[in-house]
């Protein structure tokens, strides 16, 4: 999931954005999101039967 | 259209098509070498990781999941060469999934395919200068 969140995170970074610094703040914004979502769907998956 | 505007079209739909045969040749073609070197690399390591995990690359014909399956190749057809190379050299293609993480791999197989499809786009863009 890590390795997943952060190559889509490179991308989105770099087609999303322009400049180095906007760019590197997307796309970590961009993983946060990705890993946090996963993490939030997984918790709830957990409890359902 | 002007006759100028036309070529600088068909230049730019080339570059886009350079960048779906070899991920990230359509931006290295226009000189943007640190953006299509990183970018290419992330859809190539992606495309790595999926057949490493198992994953399999569906092909135009398949049926094994109805229409799915043709929805399937679409996706990992956006890796252009890489799809092609591997088909032919029978990587990534057994029917039956002989890893766990098999699903994992189909997964990061597509989401390559279609991260190369928004390259294509992205080096189209910069080359109608529609993005600097």
């Amino acid at each position: 999931m890590l390795l997943f969140a952060a190559l889509v995170a490179v991308v989105f970074g770099a087609i999303g954005r322009e400049g180095l610094r906007e760019q590197f703040r997307y796309g970590l914004k961009i993983f946060v999101e990705f890993v946090g979502v996963g993490f939030v769907l997984a918790w709830i998956l957990y409890w359902v039967p | 259209m002007t006759e100028k505007e036309e070529r600088g079209t068909l230049g730019a739909t080339l570059n886009s098509l350079a960048g779906w045969i070899l991920p990230g040749l359509g931006h290295v073609s226009q000189g943007r070498l640190t953006r299509g070197l990183v970018l290419g690399l992330v859809v190539i390591v992606m495309f790595v990781a999926g057949v490493t995990l198992g994953g399999r690359l569906y092909s135009l014909t398949d049926t094994r999941e109805g229409l799915l399956s043709n929805v399937f190749a679409a996706c990992d057809l956006g890796t252009g060469l890489l799809y092609f190379l591997s088909r032919a050299a029978g990587v990534a293609t057994s029917d039956q999934a002989e890893l766990a993480t098999a699903e994992y791999g189909n997964v990061f197989l597509m989401v390559a395919g279609l991260l190369n499809y928004l390259l294509m786009l992205d080096a189209f863009d910069i080359a109608v200068r529609r993005k600097p």
